[in-house]
C-alpha cells in the first residue's frame, strides 16, 4: 500500500482547520491508520522533520533558495516574489498562488507518494559538495512541479521547517494509541515517549504491535530523554506537608540541565530540550571519562560555573559565555550579560573560545553538579525509588573538582530547612529542590509530579518564581519604540488541551539592544493569522508563532477578561500583572515546557490563601 | 574488462554535454559502442548521447558494461590533458584508471544502482528547422540578459527567437533562406528556459548544424553530432521541458 502525497496533504489541511485536540487525535488515527508501511515517515512529515531531533538533521534548504525556485517556476523577478511574500507573510501560501501562474513543464513526473518526498528530502539533506546547491534546488523544483499546488505548499513548509501545524507530540501519540488500539496502556505508551521521544520510532512498534518493548519502557544510554521536573510550593512546610512530613532537599543550581550518556567510553552531553552540547563542555566529558566505576550509564545533573578554589559558584550568564555568537543580536549586545546567547558548535563540534592564553575552560570553569542517575553498566535504576538512586549515585560517583553531587540534607524540621534554602540562596542558588523519600519516588521522565517540588525566592516581588511564558504575539510600539514591538503577548501551556492561553502583554524590561532588535528576533517566526495551537481574546499586531521562552517575573496573578489562562477552569481568564523580563531567553526549553496552567493556578491559590 | 582509448576531443565533448545537465552518469557500452541518458534532477532537461566503438581508438569490452561516473571528477582528468592526448581508460575492480600522456590517474566508480537511467519519453513533433549553430547561439545570447525564458516560433517561412521582459526585449529572425532547412506547414511556438539552452550551445563546440523539432507547448527536441563524419563524433539528441504561459 502506497500513500498519496495529495492524500497526505488532504489530511493536513483538515487537520489545519480544526484546534481541538479530539477532532485533532480522530484525523491523525484515521491517517495513521491510511499510512501503511509509510508510517514512520508520515509522523515525520507531520512534524515537519526527516529524522530525531538529537540527529540534527534539516533539509538545508534556505528560504533563499525556495524564492529561487519559484521565480525560475513563475517567471516572476525574485524581488517580485520577495514583495508578495511580505504581503502573505507566508512562503506555503506564496507556493500555492505562484503555482497556478506561470508554470514550468516537466519532461516526465513521477507518482506523488509520501514516500518520493519523504526520500527526496532526506536526499537534498544529504547533498554536499560543490553543485550541491545546484542539485538541491532540482530536486526541489521537481518536487513542487511535479504535484499539485497544494502539494507544493506543504512541501515548502516541510522542507523549511516552517510547517507549524500546531500539533502537540502528545497529541500524535494520541493518535497513534487509538489507531493501534494501545489504549489499555497508553501510560506505558507515555513512558517510552518520555524517555525515547522519537514519535517516528514509537509508531513502528505500535504498529507492529510490540507491547512488551512498549511495557519495557525504559532509559538507554545515547538515546536523550525528557529529564524529570518539579511542581513548585510557595512554602517549606507546605512542601513538607505535601511529602508526608519529611523529605530530602537539594540545593537547586542555577546552570544548564545536562543528562550525560556514557557508553563505551564516549560520553555525550544533551540538554533538557535533547539537544546534543559535548563539543561545548569537552572539560565535563573528560571529567566524566575518569570515572571509572561507569561504563555504561546515565546521569542527570546541572553545569554551573564554580571555582573549586574559593567554592563560588557564578551567575548562569556566565555560562552562556560558553555558547556561540551564531544568533547574537549584534556585536555591542554580545557584551552584554542578559542576553540569550544560542549554542554553537564548530562543525566539528569540538570549538573551544580562547581568551587571551587562557582557554575558556580556565576562564570559567564548570562543575558539574549530580542530583540523580537513571542508568547504571546495564541495569535500568529509573523504577527505584529516589532513596535508592541516591545511594546509587554516591556509591558510583567518586567526586572532584569538576564533578560534584547536588548539596543535600534530609529533614522534617521546617527552621533547619528554612536555614538550608537560606545558605543555598548565599552559595548562588536559586533555591532548593524537596524530593520524596517513598518508595514510589520513580524517575519520571518528562513529568512534572509532586515526588519533586521546588522552592525559589525572588524577594522584590510577592510572587517567589519566576514563569518561563511563550511569545504567541506582538504589537507595535509608538513614539520611540515606533520601528519595534512596543510589547508582546505572552502565554502559559495549557497541556490537556495542547494550547498556548494568553498570560500577559510585556513591554517592560528590555535593554534596548533586545527591544530594537525584537521584529529580526521573531522575524523567522511571524505567521500570517493566529496560530492553531494559540487561545487569544487579544487580538496582536503580528501573530508568532510559538517556538521561543522569556523568563518574566511579575507582581501578582489576578483574573483578567482579556487573557485566556485558565479560563476554562474559571470562567475568566488570569493574568500577570507588571510582568517583567528578567533577561533570560529560555532557549534550552521547548515552548510546550512552558509553565503551564496548573502551576499558575495553583499559584493564584495560594496568592489567595496567603492573603 | 573494459578499456578503451579515446581522443581527448571526443571524451571532453562527452563530458561538457553531460555536465550541462547532471553531476552522475551511467555509460552504458555494448557492441555498438557508447550511450548515455541523463535526466537533470529538476527533470527539465534530459541528453541522450552516442558515440559508435568506430570513434574509438580502442574498444575493448565484454559483451556489454556499465560505468556509473561523476561527472565532476571527469572534468577534473581533462585538465590534465593536452588536445593531442589520447586517453586510455581501464575498469579495475571499482574503478576507473586513466593513463594520459605520463600521467594515471584512478577514480572511484559510484554504485550503478545508484544512477538511474532515465526512461525517454515518447516526443514527436511535425516541424522542425535546422539551422546552424551559431545563427542559434547569437539568438540565445540576445536574450540572455532580457529574461529567463526564450519563446520559439515556427513558421512555413521563418524561425523566431523572442525573449521580453517588462522594460526589455530581443528578437532573432531567420527567414527560410537563412536555414538549412524549415518543414512546417502551420505556425508553432512554444517557450523554454534558456539558462539550459545557454548551456547546451555552449557545450557543442564542434557541432555545425542542429535540429530544432517542437510544437506548441511541447518539449523541445534538439538533435545534434559533432562531427560530419558519418562515422565519427558524438551525436544525440537534447530534449527540454517548456515554460507554460496560463
Amino acid at each position: 500500500m502506497v500513500l498519496l502525497f495529495s492524500i497526505f496533504s488532504d489530511y493536513l489541511n483538515r487537520m489545519t482547520d480544526t484546534s481541538k485536540r479530539l477532532e485533532l487525535k480522530q484525523i491523525l488515527s484515521s491517517l495513521f491508520i491510511e499510512s501503511g508501511t509509510d508510517l514512520k515517515k508520515v509522523i515525520y512529515l507531520i512534524q515537519g522533520k526527516i529524522a530525531p531531533d538529537y540527529e540534527g538533521k534539516e533539509t538545508g534548504i534556505a528560504e533563499k533558495t525556495v524564492i529561487e525556485i519559484l521565480s525560475d517556476i513563475s517567471g516572476n523577478d525574485p524581488e517580485i516574489i520577495l514583495r508578495k511574500l511580505g504581503k502573505i507573510g507566508d512562503i506555503g501560501s506564496l507556493t500555492q498562488e505562484l503555482m497556478n501562474s506561470n508554470k514550468q513543464e516537466l519532461l516526465f513526473k513521477d507518482i506523488m507518494t509520501v514516500d518520493k518526498v519523504f526520500n527526496t528530502l532526506k536526499l537534498i539533506s544529504e547533498k554536499s559538495g560543490p553543485d550541491s546547491t545546484k542539485i538541491k534546488k532540482d530536486l526541489m523544483k521537481n518536487l513542487l512541479l511535479s504535484g499539485s499546488a497544494d502539494e507544493a505548499k506543504y512541501i515548502v513548509r516541510i522542507a523549511l521547517g516552517k510547517l507549524r501545524l500546531g500539533v502537540a507530540d502528545s497529541t500524535i501519540l494520541m493518535g497513534l494509541v487509538d489507531a493501534f488500539h494501545f489504549e489499555d496502556i497508553s501510560q506505558d505508551v507515555e513512558s517510552y515517549y518520555n524517555f525515547n521521544p522519537d514519535l517516528a520510532g514509537i509508531s513502528e512498534i505500535l504498529f507492529k504491535n510490540d507491547r512488551e518493548e512498549i511495557k519495557n519502557f525504559g532509559p538507554k544510554p545515547m538515546i536523550p530523554f525528557k529529564v524529570m521536573l518539579a511542581e513548585r510550593l510557595q512554602s517549606i512546610p507546605s512542601i513538607l506537608e505535601k511529602m508526608g512530613g519529611k523529605a530530602a532537599f537539594e540545593y537547586k543550581y542555577d546552570g544548564l540541565r545536562a543528562q550525560v550518556h556514557i557508553k563505551d567510553g564516549t560520553v555525550k552531553i544533551f540538554s533538557r530540550g535533547n539537544e546534543e552540547t559535548t563539543g561545548q563542555f569537552p572539560d565535563v566529558v573528560e571529567a566524566v571519562k575518569s570515572q571509572r566505576k561507569i561504563k555504561d550509564g546515565i546521569l542527570d545533573g546541572e553545569m554551573v560555573p564554580y571555582n573549586p578554589a574559593t567554592g563560588e559558584i557564578f551567575p548562569f550568564q556566565e555560562i552562556s559565555r560558553r555558547r556561540g555568537r551564531k544568533n547574537d543580536l549584534s556585536t555591542s549586545s554580545a557584551k552584554s550579560d542578559n542576553i540569550m546567547k544560542f549554542e554553537v558548535v564548530s562543525e566539528e563540534g569540538k570549538e573551544i573560545q580562547r581568551a587571551g592564553n587562557k582557554t575558556i575552560e580556565d576562564e570559567i570553569p564548570i562543575t558539574l553538579f549530580l542530583f540523580d542517575i537513571v542508568y547504571l553498566n546495564g541495569k535500568d535504576l529509573s523504577r527505584k525509588g529516589y532513596s535508592d538512586r541516591r545511594k546509587a549515585l554516591q556509591r558510583t560517583i567518586k567526586e572532584t573538582d569538576k564533578i560534584k553531587l547536588a548539596q543535600r540534607i534530609e529533614s522534617s524540621d521546617p527552621a533547619e530547612l528554612e536555614a538550608f534554602f537560606e545558605l543555598s540562596i548565599e552559595d548562588g542558588c536559586e533555591g532548593i529542590v524537596a524530593k520524596s523519600l517513598d518508595k514510589k519516588s520513580i524517575y519520571r521522565a518528562g513529568a512534572r509530579g509532586w515526588n519533586w517540588i521546588k522552592y525559589k525566592r525572588d524577594y522584590q516581588s510577592m510572587i517567589n518564581d519566576t514563569f518561563d511564558l511563550a511569545v504567541v504575539g506582538a504589537f507595535w510600539g509608538h513614539g520611540r519604540r515606533a520601528k519595534t514591538y512596543g510589547a508582546l503577548l505572552l502565554a502559559t501551556y495549557n497541556r490537556e488541551k495542547g494550547i498556548f492561553e494568553t498570560f500577559c502583554k510585556l513591554g517592560t524590561g528590555f535593554t534596548d539592544d533586545v527591544l530594537f532588535s525584537l521584529p529580526r528576533i521573531f522575524s523567522g517566526s511571524v505567521v500570517p493569522g493566529k496560530p492553531n495551537n494559540v487561545d487569544s481574546i487579544l487580538i496582536p499586531d503580528v501573530w508568532i508563532y510559538p517556538d521561543k521562552v522569556m523568563e518574566v517575573k511579575g507582581a501578582e496573578i489576578t483574573v483578567s477578561p482579556i487573557h485566556t489562562c485558565n479560563k476554562d477552569a474559571l470562567g475568566k481568564g488570569l493574568a500577570l500583572r507588571f510582568p517583567r523580563f528578567t533577561g533570560r531567553w529560555r532557549d534550552d526549553k521547548k515552548p510546550e515546557n512552558a509553565t503551564n496552567n496548573i502551576e499558575i493556578l495553583e499559584i493564584y491559590k495560594n496568592q489567595k490563601k496567603s492573603l | 574488462m573494459t578499456k578503451l582509448s579515446i581522443s581527448i576531443k571526443n571524451l571532453r565533448e562527452i563530458i561538457d554535454l553531460l555536465n550541462t545537465v547532471v553531476s552522475e552518469a551511467k555509460l552504458k557500452l555494448d557492441s555498438n559502442g557508447l550511450n548515455v541518458k541523463a535526466v537533470d534532477s529538476a527533470h527539465v532537461a534530459m541528453i541522450d548521447i552516442h558515440m559508435n566503438r568506430e570513434s574509438f581508438i580502442d574498444y575493448d569490452v565484454d559483451q556489454e558494461d556499465e560505468l556509473a561516473v561523476d561527472v565532476d571528477k571527469l572534468k577534473g582528468i581533462i585538465k590534465l590533458a593536452t588536445s593531442n592526448d589520447n586517453i586510455v581508460m581501464i575498469k579495475e575492480n571499482e574503478r576507473l584508471k586513466f593513463k594520459l600522456g605520463s600521467i594515471s590517474k584512478s577514480i572511484p566508480l559510484l554504485d550503478n544502482s545508484s544512477v538511474l537511467t532515465p526512461k525517454v519519453p515518447a516526443i514527436h513533433s511535425e516541424s522542425y528547422v535546422i539551422l546552424r549553430k551559431g545563427e542559434l547561439e547569437r539568438g540565445l545570447k540576445a536574450a540572455e540578459d532580457v529574461s529567463d525564458a526564450i519563446k520559439l516560433i515556427m513558421k512555413p517561412d521563418e524561425f523566431r527567437a523572442r525573449s521580453a521582459s517588462e522594460s526589455e526585449d530581443s528578437e532573432m529572425v531567420l527567414q527560410k533562406t537563412d536555414l538549412i532547412e524549415l518543414n512546417c506547414s502551420t505556425e508553432v511556438k512554444s517557450s523554454y528556459p534558456l539558462d539550459y539552452l545557454l548551456r547546451l550551445v555552449k557545450s557543442l563546440g564542434n557541432a555545425e548544424e542542429l535540429k530544432l523539432s517542437f510544437k506548441d507547448d511541447y518539449p523541445l527536441s534538439i538533435e545534434f553530432k559533432t562531427s560530419k563524419d558519418a562515422v565519427e563524433g558524438v551525436s544525440g539528441f537534447f530534449l527540454l521541458a517548456p515554460r507554460m504561459e496560463h
